[in-house]
């Protein structure tokens, strides 16, 4: 299969690759598999005092769409807010990446990494 | 008469319906299948019954492939109970479950630094082999007793270790390459 040169530059140059001490509480962290291909992603954000993502960090064991899709996404959230970085769609990301049908749940996999990443980050504040 | 061939995939090679399966029984009834319906067979047929052979021969090919290979027959049974899946959305949030995934992948990475890295990897896959298999008799007593939503979620993880022997197996590769 061809990949687009957006996700061939995302594979070859990953973005914001790494981790943050999970148990800090300014880091959120979300992991997800994807059992259709057994891709897993583990995405982070560091959320400063005003609620704003200062930082994202992601580890993804997976196909070139996995990264490229984990590593767009750790770049768009970066100065967002919890709620910008929740109106990201898979679509978006998907769209951006010129990913084929076969490859979208790459893409959905990412929006689910943000969306917990982000959950996890709340129920930390209320704890 | 084709029309008259069960649809259902352990019907069709008179195997019982379950998880456990005997292999040289399915290959043995897929070849005598596969020779009865060749469509060589039928060239002079009627173009009705070409056809249906032909038909046949993907059923027989998609049905044995499908059979032989644990997950995919694992699969088949919960659709078959009416279980339904969506490759594209499903995914898995078991958090413990997936730190293993990840704490696995490590494993590998640093098995390909070691020392003696073949023996390393061949220990991994032994290992791998060890929790695919835990994972299929989980999957066979969870459907046996139509504990459906439990197969499914066994099932689901099993496509996580055949991707982590795949990764293995090639690394394996580059390095008996190497020798």
């Amino acid at each position: 299969m061809a990949y687009s040169e957006k996700v061939i530059d995302h594979y070859e140059n990953p973005r914001n690759v790494g981790s943050f001490n999970k148990a800090d509480l300014q880091i959120g962290t979300g992991m997800v598999g994807a059992p259709a291909c057994g891709d897993v992603m583990k995405l982070q954000i560091k959320v400063n005092a005003e609620g704003i993502i200062e930082d994202a960090k992601f580890k993804t064991y997976g196909c070139g769409s996995a990264i490229a899709s984990s590593s767009l996404l750790t770049e768009w959230v970066k100065g967002k807010t919890l709620e910008q970085a929740k109106q990201i769609k898979n679509t978006d990301i998907a769209a951006e990446l010129e990913l084929p049908p076969v490859k979208v749940h790459c893409s959905v996999l990412a929006e689910d990494a943000i969306r917990a990443a982000i959950a996890d980050y709340q129920s930390k504040q209320q704890g | 008469m084709l029309q008259d061939l069960p649809r259902d995939w352990f019907a069709l090679f008179g195997l019982p319906v379950q998880f456990e399966i005997d292999q040289a029984a399915l290959t043995k009834s897929f070849r005598e299948l596969q020779t009865r319906y060749h469509p060589d067979r039928y060239a002079q047929a009627s173009e009705q019954e070409r056809r249906l052979a032909l038909q046949m021969t993907s059923l027989l090919n998609e049905a044995y492939s499908s059979l032989r290979q644990p997950r995919l027959r694992a699969r088949y049974l919960l659709e078959q109970a009416g279980v339904s899946f969506n490759d594209e959305r499903d995914t898995t949030n078991d958090a413990a479950f997936l730190m293993q995934q990840i704490e696995w992948r490590e494993a590998i990475e640093e098995a390909e630094e070691a020392n003696e890295p073949l023996e390393a990897l061949e220990r991994l896959t032994k290992d791998l082999n060890t929790e695919l298999q835990s994972l299929e008799q989980n999957f066979a007593s969870a459907w046996q007793t139509q504990a459906y939503t439990a197969a499914k979620t066994t099932l689901l993880k099993m496509r996580f270790y055949e991707r982590l022997l795949e990764d293995t197996q090639s690394r394996l590769e580059c390095l008996e390459d190497e020798l």
